[in-house]
């Protein structure tokens, strides 16, 4: 143990160093900006700042409830050490007292920001065994107090696991994981990588979509004329087809490409991925940080993505999926950007490890599959709309739906060419591929319930779909052979009903 | 991540040796579930039909009685259709139960047939709607954590045939037992 002189202050109810109350401060200022940097980027070009007079009022008032919200905060929270627990009072209105039993104690981080390390102080998170919100955090602790009092806790807890922990330096952050298993760190230019790789398609959906319900709103905010600068766009885009082409396109693909740059930086900032004891973990984020964490039993199945750009740099988007209902199913699936290889077999090998030595058999799915997709996908669709402009102008020409049928049947053979599924005993493996990648990992003793679906076509051809549902949605296989599908489904269900491993 | 310490087994399978779906002789539904379709039916159509006979007398529909009369003809169209489909689809429907699973087939037009194994079951239910009261049918709900997609329901089961396979199903999925106190 170390010297009990340093440690008289925890006997009593001790503040935090007086610097916490710029860091709350600056706190409650990071969530305010994150919540509505939209509209400050908005006033900040507001050219009419005359009318919106009532705006640096309400800026003025926020900053100095703030400000006293940061002081009294600060009076009012407390931190000390009464049996064996680790006691903290705190509260404005609704006043609460947490109290930490020792044994309980998981980890004890300490995080430095910028502001952090010029009032040269840290801030103290407490990790307990329990779910999540069990965390404490002490805002601002000078360096030694904070190192005290971590020695004096591990002290605390050693007497019964003697744990060893790594000190690890960082610019931003210094942090004590012991069980936890860095596997991932995101550098700037592992960032970057992420940014520039993104789906810049449907980033540039988003947008679009923002643009048009927003509008108005944008508009009356910054007196831009926006409604007006479209339409003059698209008339001058409408008149010379190409310069408007070559304006407009480049225009949103840079917009579309920023916009997915600042989006992961703000998203994936610090990203780190760790193996824990009990499954996955992840932090991230440049505002909020997130932390999102899976427990290896209640992963259902692992998904990793690629696209030609990922590729390049070796890099995989890894979704490892949870059980829930579907309503919350995307909360509670981890998702890792930016992986190598490296990371991707780490997780492959815990859930799946006897992926690595089982005979995987390759199969693929009917090629019939790519007509059903022209007819439903293009031949159905172009019909209609050639109906629709036919109906207005008997002078229609078919140039545009004869395109989206060939692209339709173009792609689709693509998609039959390279859908692969691999069958071994203890799962399955399937990979899909058109533009990007996406291989999905799939233990049978995960499956909760096997379904064949035929439509009139498929029974014709002696096809179907094969869909496996699972706690974490439904993994479907289209056009297979119904014998093939049928030996699959006995097999599975065989497998299940014989496993006495809990799924979850 | 726990390793498993058990003794190691690979013992060679047979796949077809397997128990397969094929051999599967499946349950059909009570004849009393068809008149439960056909009222349940007929009471949608004659809902519908009293609302296309309102908008014949509004003034925005009766000064296009072609519109009118073409919401007639769909209407018959649709109702002939989905009468010949009930009847179609209660040929086909069919459960079948099995040691260690569940089997429903289902669909005229898109068939599906589902397996739940039994280890995987959350819940049973037992539910009946006014009409199949009437006639003492019973739907059996059989949940599994795979979400609405994956679960089964067997509309018109006979009262006692309902128990007797919430009942069966119960006893091996092996959730409740109240037996345990006799």
């Amino acid at each position: 143990m170390t010297k009990k002189n340093d440690l008289d202050f925890l006997t009593k109810p001790t503040r935090q160093s007086k610097f916490a109350i710029f860091l709350i401060l600056a706190k409650s200022f990071r969530i305010i900006i994150g919540q509505a940097w939209f509209l400050i980027i908005a006033l900040m070009f507001n050219p009419r700042p005359s009318e919106d007079n009532w705006l640096a009022i309400a800026i003025i008032g926020i900053t100095a409830a703030s400000t006293i919200r940061s002081i009294i905060a600060y009076f009012k929270f407390y931190y000390y050490v009464k049996d064996d627990e680790l006691v903290i009072e705190k509260g404005i209105f609704q006043k609460t007292k947490l109290n930490v039993p020792f044994d309980r104690i998981q980890t004890i981080n300490f995080k430095e920001n910028i502001f952090h390390q010029f009032f040269g102080v840290v801030s103290l998170e407490i990790d307990t065994a329990g779910s999540k919100g069990n965390e404490f955090e002490i805002t601002a602790l000078k360096k030694d107090k904070a190192i005290a009092i971590r020695e004096f806790l591990i002290a605390q807890k050693q007497s019964a696991t003697p744990t060893p922990f790594l000190e690890e330096g960082e610019e931003i952050l210094v942090e004590e994981q012991e069980p936890d298993e860095l596997l991932l760190h995101l550098s700037p230019t592992d960032l970057i990588k992420i940014g520039v790789s993104q789906n810049h398609f449907r980033t540039a959906a988003i947008v679009f979509g923002f643009l048009i319900t927003s509008l108005d709103y944008i508009e009356s905010a910054t007196g831009w004329q926006l409604e007006r600068g479209i339409e003059r766009l698209s008339s001058w885009g409408a008149n010379s087809f190409l310069a408007g082409f070559i304006t407009i396109v480049p225009l949103f693909i840079i917009v579309a490409f920023s916009i997915s740059l600042i989006r992961t930086v703000f998203r994936y900032y610090e990203l780190r991925f760790f193996k824990t004891t009990l499954g996955f973990k992840v932090i991230s984020g440049l505002f909020t940080r997130n932390e999102q964490s899976a427990h290896m039993q209640k992963i259902q199945l692992i998904r990793w993505t690629t696209n030609p750009i990922k590729k390049a740099f070796k890099l995989f988007d890894i979704s490892l999926r949870q059980a829930a209902s579907t309503a919350i199913a995307r909360k509670q699936s981890i998702y890792v950007p930016g992986c190598y290889k490296e990371q991707l077999n780490a997780v492959r090998q815990a859930y799946f490890p006897e992926e690595a030595y089982l005979d995987f058999e390759e199969h693929v799915i009917h090629p019939l599959v790519i007509y059903r997709r022209v007819l439903y996908l293009g031949l159905l669709p172009a019909g209609i709309a050639f109906l629709y402009y036919w109906w207005h102008d008997p002078n229609h020409m078919i140039y545009w739906e004869v395109f989206w049928v060939v692209i339709v049947l173009f792609v689709s053979w693509i998609y039959q060419r390279n859908y692969r599924y691999y069958v071994s005993e203890e799962g399955i493996r399937i990979s899909t591929a058109i533009i990007g990648k996406t291989e999905t990992l799939l233990k049978w003793f995960k499956i909760q319930g096997i379904e064949i679906q035929q439509g009139i076509y498929q029974r014709r051809k002696n096809l179907c779909n094969l869909v496996f549902h699972t706690a974490a949605g439904t993994v479907k296989i289209p056009y297979i052979e119904l014998e093939k599908a049928k030996r699959m489904e006995d097999f599975i269900l065989y497998k299940i009903e014989s496993s006495d491993q809990a799924w979850m | 991540m726990q390793i498993q310490n058990m003794i190691f087994q690979n013992t060679q399978i047979d796949i077809n040796q397997l128990p397969s779906i094929d051999e599967i002789h499946y349950q059909r539904l009570a004849p009393a579930h068809v008149k439960v379709k056909y009222i349940s039916n007929a009471i949608f159509f004659l809902i519908m039909l009293a609302g296309i006979i309102f908008m014949r007398f509004q003034p925005i529909v009766s000064e296009h009685p072609r519109l009118n009369n073409g919401l007639l003809i769909f209407w018959l169209v649709w109702l002939l259709v989905s009468f010949l489909l009930t009847k179609m689809s209660y040929d086909i429907e069919g459960y079948a139960l099995r040691e260690k699973d569940i089997v429903h087939i289902k669909g005229v037009i898109n068939r599906k047939q589902i397996a739940v194994p039994f280890n995987r079951v959350q819940h049973c239910e037992i539910k009946a709607g006014p009409i199949q009261r009437y006639f003492d049918l019973k739907t059996l709900e059989v949940y599994t954590a795979g979400g609405h997609s994956s679960d089964l329901s067997i509309a018109g089961l006979k009262g006692e045939d309902a128990q007797v396979l919430k009942d069966f199903i119960i006893k091996t999925t092996g959730q409740v037992s109240y037996d345990e106190e006799e």
